[in-house]
């Protein structure tokens, strides 16, 4: 009864965490949206009904895009999942799905085996992931380096399971070998309490059943015949030989020699309360946990992969549960096009699970550390929308509309790109609104503003510009410049005349500093010799870099 | 050749080449109009040549060829015949190039450049009148004439007979382009046909200020073609001969030039444009393809340096923006310009040649550098400033002999010899060029130890 009370509040819990969960990720989604719209009319623009409902399905039910991702890891994970979807609705749920088998009982071969099968499936996988997630691979370098919380927060719903496992073979093991449970079962179904004639089958339970008994076997009068004509009167139909729990029987037999001291204080039973109170931990806090990958991937492959064909409309909902979907698998890092790019910046918020992981929060609670913000901001600038991502995730994440909606989000948290900020402060330059808008601020840390990359030194440099003649060869070969003539505002030659001018900063704000492809057609044909090229990459490290600053000083500034 | 593994043709990064360098017969250093005839001419004769230099400067050429315009400096008229003054040239200026090398040996440059370019997909005209070569007459696009001893096939059907023509020409000028204007052209060449007529045509998505380069390009494309047909084809019938910038195509500009002239049913030509140059960009293109199929390597964008001479051999270094390599030659031709190439440099008090330090013929001093009118008709003396070589285009010391046995100079760095006023630019680079190759092949034969 007791029992039943605390699964049913349990329950209650965690569906009331549920709802807060989903009511949250509704709420929430409004951050990736570009425009606030009422409830009703969000839904109505997620277009429910031309949502992928296949893909949720098969990816839901077998994995498929894991299993396309990496085999290896697609059977630990359905090794876990098939296990552990087996126990809890065999063994965990017993009161209601043995209704469906009338003769279910726990202690009989093919359920006792299915549930030591079970168990260990779910085991070898829990340490499979284990493994992984504390062996430092290149991707999860990352997140090791960032300390214990970091480490914790990866493998605690894996421990508990893995609790759970281990404590359910040792509860198994030790009611195999429990004398006190014997005796209340003897009790219970058999007429036999009391009598002399228990002792034959005590003697047959000993050796057949791995009961433990304090007193031993007696040696002499013992008729084992009779031992097991009792047992088939009495206990067959619920218990067969436990030679079957190929796991739990070795145990019990293993523990044997400590059986009996347990059994003083009743081990098994306070194993039973752990085992329970694990399950009931990871039903409780579904919701919270990474467990919530469970709920949250269905949600999240329901969405239609945005390209761009087919632009779509926003759907910050499913967004949302994109990023609750995430489950640090880290197979979007080891294909992003941009990983060199973290190489050299060793800047992490260029890896998409670390965006991950840093988008969710920003959209849970703003910011709060804006040097982090800007490394996101420089992170998710660098993306090129490969959707190589996009293309691997296992949890069919839509990860290149996430990119998409972490721009607005930054914008709406003061934290436009630095190509904007750049060209915002150059145009007041340019208006003659003057310098206050560039002023270099004191304090600013050296790791924050610097993830532009190592700069060559060029620009401060007049000898390797001041050498431009003004021939115009750079832009009459600029591919940029002949793309979109009316767009592109400079020419190459004419940035080097800013730069002659002493106008960095606005050779930084120009467009053709932030469109140049470093093709190098114009540094091929300069008959000066100059490094146009060279000099334009520099120019856009410095704009970055004078951006960051500045978004940097802006965010702290909001702050006070 | 210990080094196959390097590929004929552009070679822009050295990376490979690093470890052992680069070995060749003839060093042409400098790639302008001088470099690439000298690698050009020692390729086709068999010679492994690395031409090591930047050619863009050939972008700024006009794409005609001259060989000698006016003469003396300042005289007004334009040489018809240039043949007539070489005589009183060579007395005046005994070591000029044309002095050393004669008419003979400067027509037969001009065959050998007109022949490649013309392999080359480059076609070029010169004067076909009677039995005597004579310079043509050109239009620019200030409405100015210039005389040309050669001139792209685009261009010649606008050459100009000396006198008034009776015919009417139709000048059009494209909107956006900058620095070509119809009514400029047409007003400064009223007087020369019976009526000229400026039009001006606006092309789909070419907006103000487009660079000519960009602009070029965009002609290639039929679309852009046909939008600039339908408005001439209205006007058309009123010319006999219509003129349009220098922009008509990069790649195929004879093959568009005739495809439009059809369209029109009239001859059509092209007048050498706003800078920087199509017709020099063609000329830089088919050169480089020149060099690309005779095998000659072409080092881009490259600064040669420290030549150390060891009684056999040259070594020089090459430095890239950010790696150098050792380049190891048995000839080496000095081809590498004048102020702007920075193949000479004026320092403070005197100018030098920076590579080999070689001797720089020059006024004595630098108040005489520069006469004190800006525009004087003569030009100043810093422009006959260079190098001076022997009969072989081999540079001088101060005794007056050739400073290394297989050092030649080519091209405007050579002394006496102020071409942009007399006109003489490709015809000294070509003639100093081919003669420089020549001789270090004749003397490479007559098996003097290389």
């Amino acid at each position: 009864m007791a029992y039943k009370i605390i699964l049913v509040t349990v329950c209650c819990m965690s569906l009331i965490g549920l709802i807060f969960r989903l009511v949250s990720i509704v709420r929430l989604g409004r951050v990736f949206e570009r425009d606030r719209t009422s409830l009703v009319r969000r839904i109505f623009s997620c277009r429910i009904f031309f949502l992928d409902y296949g893909n949720a399905i098969v990816n839901t039910l077998f994995q498929a895009r894991l299993f396309r991702a990496g085999k290896l890891r697609w059977l630990a994970h359905t090794l876990m999942l098939s296990g552990f979807a087996w126990l809890v609705f065999i063994h965990a749920l017993d009161d209601w799905t043995g209704a469906y088998w009338d003769w279910y009982q726990p202690g009989i071969a093919p359920f006792r085996m299915m549930r030591n099968l079970a168990g260990a499936m779910v085991l070898a996988g829990c340490a499979a992931f284990l493994a992984r997630r504390l062996k430092g691979s290149r991707i999860n370098r990352e997140r090791l380096r960032r300390g214990l919380r970091f480490r914790v927060r990866g493998t605690l719903s894996i421990l508990v399971i893995l609790g759970l496992i281990c404590t359910g073979f040792m509860t198994e093991a030790l009611n195999i070998m429990s004398e006190a449970q014997f005796n209340e079962m003897v009790e219970e179904y058999s007429g036999l309490a009391g009598e002399p004639e228990l002792v034959h089958l005590k003697a047959y339970w000993a050796l057949n059943y791995d009961v433990a008994f304090a007193d031993g076997i007696p040696g002499q009068g013992i008729d084992l015949d009779e031992g097991e004509v009792f047992n088939q009167e009495n206990c067959l139909e619920c218990h067969t030989r436990p030679v079957t729990a190929f796991v739990s029987a070795p145990l019990a037999r293993l523990g044997a020699p400590i059986g009996l001291w347990t059994a003083q204080f009743r081990l098994d039973r306070i194993l039973y309360w752990v085992h329970l109170s694990l399950a009931l931990t990871l039903v409780l806090f579904l919701p919270f946990s990474r467990m919530f990958h469970l709920l949250a991937i269905p949600l999240a492959s329901l969405q239609r992969r945005m390209t761009p064909e087919k632009v779509q409309p926003d759907m910050g909902v499913l967004d949302l549960a994109g990023l609750s979907a995430c489950t640090h698998c880290g197979f979007c890092s080891q294909v992003c096009s941009v990983y060199p790019d973290y190489q050299v910046s060793e800047n992490p918020q260029v890896l998409p699970h670390v965006k991950i992981e840093t988008l969710k929060r920003l959209a849970g609670i703003g910011v709060w550390d804006p040097a982090t913000l800007i490394r996101l901001r420089s992170g998710n600038d660098d993306c090129t929308r490969c959707g190589l991502c996009a293309d691997i995730c296992p949890s069919g994440i839509d990860l290149v509309r996430l990119w998409t909606a972490a721009g607005r989000l930054m914008d709406r948290l003061g934290c436009p790109d630095n190509y904007t900020t750049a060209m915002d402060a150059s145009f007041s330059r340019w208006m003659g609104k003057g310098e206050s808008d560039f002023i270099t601020v004191p304090g600013v840390p050296r790791g924050a503003a610097a993830d532009a990359g190592p700069l060559s030194g060029l620009i401060s440099d007049a000898d390797a510009f001041e050498h431009c003649v003004q021939c115009t060869l750079c832009t009459n070969t600029c591919p940029v410049a002949a793309h979109d003539l009316v767009e592109n505002d400079l020419g190459p030659h004419q940035v080097m005349n800013l730069l002659r001018l002493g106008e960095q900063d606005m050779a930084s704000g120009s467009r053709m500093v932030w469109h140049c492809l470093t093709c190098y057609a114009c540094q091929e044909i300069c008959p000066q010799s100059i490094r146009v090229a060279d000099i334009l990459l520099e120019l856009r490290c410095r704009g970055q870099s004078r951006a960051a600053e500045l978004n940097l000083a802006r965010l702290r500034g909001g702050d006070q | 050749m210990n080094n196959s593994h390097v590929q004929p043709g552009f070679t822009s990064s050295c990376a490979q080449q690093n470890m052992e360098g680069i070995h060749c017969d003839l060093l042409v250093i400098g790639a302008g109009m001088a470099g690439m005839v000298a690698g050009a001419r020692a390729a086709v004769n068999g010679l492994d040549v690395v031409v090591a230099g930047n050619p863009s400067s050939l972008v700024f050429s006009s794409g005609i060829m001259d060989y000698l315009g006016v003469y003396p400096a300042g005289s007004k008229a334009f040489l018809d015949d240039p043949e007539e003054v070489l005589d009183r040239l060579a007395r005046d200026f005994p070591n000029h190039a044309y002095a050393l090398a004669g008419h003979d040996k400067i027509l037969d440059g001009f065959g050998f450049v007109k022949t490649m370019l013309e392999d080359a997909g480059l076609p070029y005209t010169q004067h076909s009148g009677a039995a005597i070569v004579k310079n043509m007459v050109v239009a620019t696009a200030m409405g100015t004439i210039r005389p040309g001893f050669m001139v792209p096939e685009t261009m010649a059907a606008g050459a100009l007979e000396n006198g008034e023509q009776k015919t009417t020409l139709l000048v059009v000028s494209i909107k956006g382009l900058n620095g070509f204007s119809a009514a400029q052209v047409a007003q400064g060449l009223a007087s020369r046909f019976a009526r000229t007529i400026p039009l001006e045509v606006e092309l789909p998505g070419i907006p103000t200020g487009v660079p000519p380069q960009i602009l070029a390009g965009r002609l290639e494309d039929v679309k852009i073609q046909d939008a600039l047909i339908s408005q001439l084809l209205s006007h058309a019938p009123k010319a006999d001969i219509i003129g349009l910038p220098a922009v008509c195509g990069i790649e195929d500009s004879p093959g568009i030039m005739a495809g439009l002239a059809a369209r029109v049913n009239r001859p059509l030509f092209e007048i050498p444009g706003p800078s920087p140059s199509i017709p020099g960009l063609r000329l830089k293109n088919a050169f480089e393809n020149v060099l690309a199929g005779t095998g000659a390597r072409l080092l881009s964008n490259i600064r040669i340096k420290a030549p150390v001479f060891d009684g056999k051999r040259f070594t020089l270094t090459a430095e890239f923006d950010t790696e150098s390599v050792q380049i190891r030659a048995k000839g080496v031709v000095l081809a590498t310009g004048r102020f702007f190439g920075k193949g000479l440099h004026a320092r403070r008090e005197r100018i030098v040649e920076p590579v080999f330090h070689l001797d720089v013929a020059q006024p004595t001093g630098r108040h005489l550098w520069h006469d004190n009118r800006f525009f004087t008709p003569k030009g100043h003396a810093i422009n006959r400033a260079g190098i001076e070589t022997d009969g072989l285009f081999r540079p001088l010391d101060e005794r007056g002999r050739p400073v290394y046995t297989h050092l030649y100079a080519a091209g405007s760095i050579l002394a006496h010899n102020d071409w942009a006023r007399l006109k003489s630019g490709s015809g000294t680079a070509i003639v100093s060029a081919c003669s420089a190759v020549d001789a270090f092949i004749e003397a490479r034969g007559g098996g003097d130890g290389i």
